[in-house]
Parts: structure tokens; C-alpha cells; sequence
């Protein structure tokens, strides 16, 4: 069943945070982004559909990507759980 | 060493070519190898992963009828809540505020009621919008003017910028590009150098390129525009030289009153249109009193690539003189060129060549042709060194 703003709002919080850093995308590369991630268009699909070059659209994904995940210090806990071994040799390398 | 957010960029590079499946082996080798010589960037990696991964939570948006809107987040009613408040707005996520789709029209009706006793208030409020509206015009204007991008590259650069409308641009060696992007036109200044556009549709936008005056318009296609500085003339001539790979793109060249192409949406009828496979070569005037030649050739697809192989950074020659094949050289390169021998100008070149190593140049030049090459400091003194090119008695029998 499809989910309402509402109630994912109150069921995943984090995707509400998600939803904003999108919207402050350039409108270009939210359509692609979400198109690839959400609708699962292939690149040349996103192009045809957009009428932009096909090179583009994997340079607007390259965008997009850290501007989605900007905000990534909320899922950091749950990376450093997952890893911890990364995070020492993460911390001996800051040293 | 390798910074932070220089990490995070090549994260998210690798992160979509193995999301989107294109990775040969070859790359996934190197995919391996980045991320096991810094685990700073292996982070970063596994970091941007999980979140863009999680990201897809969203899905969940999507409508119930199969429908696609690709601006589903576009519409979203949520408030906007600055990152750095974010964590605190979380932890109350129970009153995490959303603007109802009604909230206008409740202001609407308390303003309504308490009208009597706000008549001052709604009278400043008028005063202040007004005058919000007309510094709002003033400033909207002045972006008009000067909301302009500007992209360079360096000798020897290249580099490749996806425009916010979706068309792409590679910038050739020492090349200045200026960029505006506005409702009604998406308008390019090339003031230097060479360009190679690949033009997202968009019919209601035109895609105007202008080069010495001279404005090439296309709607969705795929054309270089090069500012040649003449040979023959005095410095600071430059020809402009269009060519088209896909589609048509019209050329507006210059007048004798020397007016660029205005109107967005309407063309001169001086304009010539250049189809798919054409070049055209604008010889312009510094003084306009006569109309500019323009020269217009038929090229073959394979030379197409040919001429645009700049955009691997490679050079292609066929059967070109050594004086030319040289001064191409020289666009790539800060350390300069000199034939300084005219027996071997005319020598004729061949072949593909890294843009950016005239060495290997060179040295093809001195194993096949007999040239010799000699570091010389250069005569005008605003280089460091030159490097002059001479025939040996092997070259010129």
C-alpha cells in the first residue's frame, strides 16, 4: 500500500529529512534521481523521457547523490555498527 | 592528500557506475583497489551507500496507479527544516509540523475577523509588501543582468559541465564560457576557446550560443563552436567555426550594425540553418562594413569524430601540415612549439596523439621524419622555454 507524507512521517522521520535535501536539489537532477531510484528507469529511459543527453544523466546522479545523503551523520551510527573495524582504521588514519 | 569532500565525490561517482550496473572488470578492479588504499575513502563509500540505499524508503510515495511523476518529491508539503535543526526535530517527531494544505485559508479567516482592530497593522503590512514587491522586481532584474556561471579551463584542461537544464557541455583547452539560464532562454557567451554542446530538448527555451557576435540557436542537438584566431591577421581576429554532429542548429552571423540576435523565440531572416554533418566557418570583421564570409563544407561522420576526438583529450591528423598539426599542439600546451626551419613546415602529419604530451609528439617527429627538436628559451621572454623544430639533411631530401 502506498504511504501518505503523513504517515511516513511519523513511521520513518529520517525520510522526511531525505525528502527536503531532494527538494533543495536542482530540479534536473531530482527527476533523474528520482526516476532511477524510485521508478527504476534505465539511463537512456531517463533521457528520452527528460529529452536530455544520455551522458547526462549519470553526471546528474553523481550530483545528486551526496546532496540526498548530505544529512549523513543520522545513519552514521548505524554504519559504525555495522563496521566497526572500518571506523578504527578510520580513526588511526585521522591521526 | 586527498580531502574530504574529494572523497565523497569519487564515493558518489563510484557508488552510481555500480548502481546503474556499467562496471566492466577492469573497473571493478579498480573499485578495489580505491577502496582498499584509504579506508577514509572506503567510509565515505559505505556511508554514502547506506544513506542513498535508505533513500529509497521514499518509493513508498509512489502512486497506487502505476502512474511515474518524476517530480514526486518536488511537491512535497513538508515545512522545510534547516539540517542543522534536524536531530532536535526528530527527537519530536511527534510534532514535526506539517503544513496543511488548508493553512491558507485559516490565516485567511483569522485576518478576516480581527480586521477591525488590525487596520493600521494591514495597512503597514500593504506599505512593506509593496515595497518587498518592487525591491523584488529591482532584484530579480539585477539577476536578469548578472546571473551569469562562468566555466574556464586552463592549457592542456577539459572538462565536462552538465548545465542545470540537462544539456551537456565539454570545454575544450583555454577556454572562457559564460552561462545564463532563464525562463524564456538558455543563453551561452563563448568568449574563448572551443565548446562541443549537447542541448537538452526544451522547444518553449532556445539554446542560443553566442561567439564573436556571431549566435548559433539549436533545440536539442549536438554541435561544437570554436574562436579561431586567424593566422593571417592581426591579433585578436577570430573566426568562429561551427560544426554540427546531430540535428540543425541556425546561425545568426554578424551585421554591419553589429546587433546580436535579441528575440528568444523569433529568428532573423538572415539566419542560415546547418544540418547534421555541415561546418561552417564565419570569418569575422573587426569593423563591420561588409557582410562576413561564411564558408559552409560537407564533413564525413568519421571525420566528425575526428575533429571532436578533443574531447578525449586525443588529436587526430590526417594528412596535415606539420605548421598546422603544430599549432594545435600549441592550444593544449604552455610549453610552445616553433618551426624554425620552413623547409619542414609543409611536411605532412598523421595519426592520433595524446593532446596534452608533445613529447611523444616529438618524438614520433624525430623517429619517422628525421626532425630534430631543441629546448630554446623563448624570444619574447613571456615564456620559459620553447621548443624549436628544425629539419636535418634526412627531412629535407
Amino acid at each position: 500500500m502506498s504511504e501518505t507524507l503523513e504517515t511516513l512521517s511519523a513511521n520513518a522521520p529520517e525520510l522526511v529529512h531525505v525528502a527536503q535535501l531532494a527538494r533543495a536539489l536542482p530540479a534536473i537532477a531530482r527527476r533523474v534521481s528520482t526516476l532511477q531510484r524510485f521508478f527504476g528507469y534505465s539511463g537512456k529511459e531517463i533521457a528520452a523521457r527528460l529529452g536530455i543527453p544520455d551522458e547526462a544523466v549519470e553526471e546528474l546522479l553523481i550530483q545528486a547523490a551526496p546532496g540526498v545523503c548530505a544529512g549523513k551523520h543520522h545513519w552514521r551510527p548505524a554504519v559504525d555498527e555495522a563496521l566497526p573495524h572500518l571506523k578504527a582504521q578510520v580513526a588511526n588514519c585521522s591521526r | 592528500m586527498t580531502t574530504a569532500s574529494e572523497l565523497e565525490a569519487q564515493a558518489a561517482t563510484w557508488l552510481v557506475k555500480r548502481d546503474t550496473g556499467g562496471m566492466s572488470a577492469a573497473e571493478q578492479a579498480e573499485f578495489d583497489a580505491w577502496m582498499e588504499a584509504d579506508p577514509r575513502a572506503a567510509a565515505a563509500y559505505v556511508r554514502l551507500e547506506l544513506a542513498w540505499k535508505r533513500a529509497d524508503g521514499l518509493r513508498r510515495l509512489r502512486p497506487l496507479d502505476g502512474g511515474v511523476d518524476e517530480d514526486l518529491l518536488a511537491h512535497s508539503p513538508f515545512e522545510t527544516v534547516p539540517i542543522e535543526e534536524y536531530p532536535a526535530r526528530v527527537e519530536t517527531r511527534r510534532t514535526l509540523d506539517i503544513v496543511p494544505s488548508s493553512a491558507g485559508a485559516v490565516i485567511d479567516a483569522e485576518v478576516t475577523q480581527r480586521k477591525p482592530r488590525r487596520r493600521l497593522a494591514t495597512a503597514v503590512a500593504a506599505v512593506f509588501a509593496v515595497v518587498l514587491a518592487v525591491a523584488g522586481g529591482f532584484a530579480w532584474r539585477a539577476y536578469e543582468r548578472t546571473g551569469w556561471d562562468e566555466y574556464t579551463t586552463d592549457y592542456g584542461g577539459l572538462s565536462r559541465i552538465v548545465l542545470d537544464d540537462g544539456s551537456v557541455v565539454n570545454l575544450n583547452t583555454n577556454s572562457l564560457m559564460r552561462v545564463q539560464l532563464t525562463r524564456e532562454r538558455r543563453h551561452i557567451v563563448l568568449e574563448r576557446g572551443e565548446a562541443l554542446f549537447k542541448v537538452a530538448h526544451d522547444a518553449g527555451r532556445p539554446f542560443d550560443v553566442e561567439a564573436g557576435n556571431t549566435t548559433v540557436r539549436a533545440v536539442g542537438t549536438e554541435f561544437s563552436v570554436r574562436l579561431r584566431e586567424r593566422a593571417d591577421s592581426s591579433r585578436g581576429q577570430k573566426d568562429i567555426v561551427v560544426l554540427v554532429k546531430e540535428g540543425r542548429v541556425a546561425i545568426d552571423p554578424p551585421k554591419i550594425t553589429e546587433r546580436p540576435l535579441e528575440r528568444p523565440t523569433t529568428l532573423p531572416p538572415s539566419t542560415s540553418t546547418l544540418s547534421a554533418g555541415e561546418a561552417v566557418t564565419i570569418t569575422a570583421k573587426r569593423v563591420n562594413t561588409e557582410q562576413p564570409q561564411m564558408q559552409v563544407q560537407k564533413v564525413a561522420e568519421v571525420e566528425v569524430d575526428r575533429k571532436l576526438s578533443w574531447t578525449e583529450g586525443r588529436l587526430w591528423f590526417e594528412r596535415q601540415t606539420l605548421k598546422d598539426v603544430v599549432a594545435e599542439f600549441n592550444r593544449y600546451n604552455r610549453r610552445q612549439m616553433v618551426i624554425a626551419d620552413p623547409a619542414i613546415e609543409n611536411l605532412r602529419i598523421g595519426g592520433g596523439f595524446e593532446a596534452t604530451d608533445p613529447e611523444s609528439f616529438i618524438a614520433a617527429l624525430e623517429k619517422t621524419l628525421g626532425v630534430r627538436a631543441f629546448p630554446s628559451p623563448s624570444s619574447d621572454g613571456d615564456q620559459a622555454e620553447v621548443i624549436r623544430l628544425v629539419g636535418t639533411r634526412e627531412t629535407n631530401n
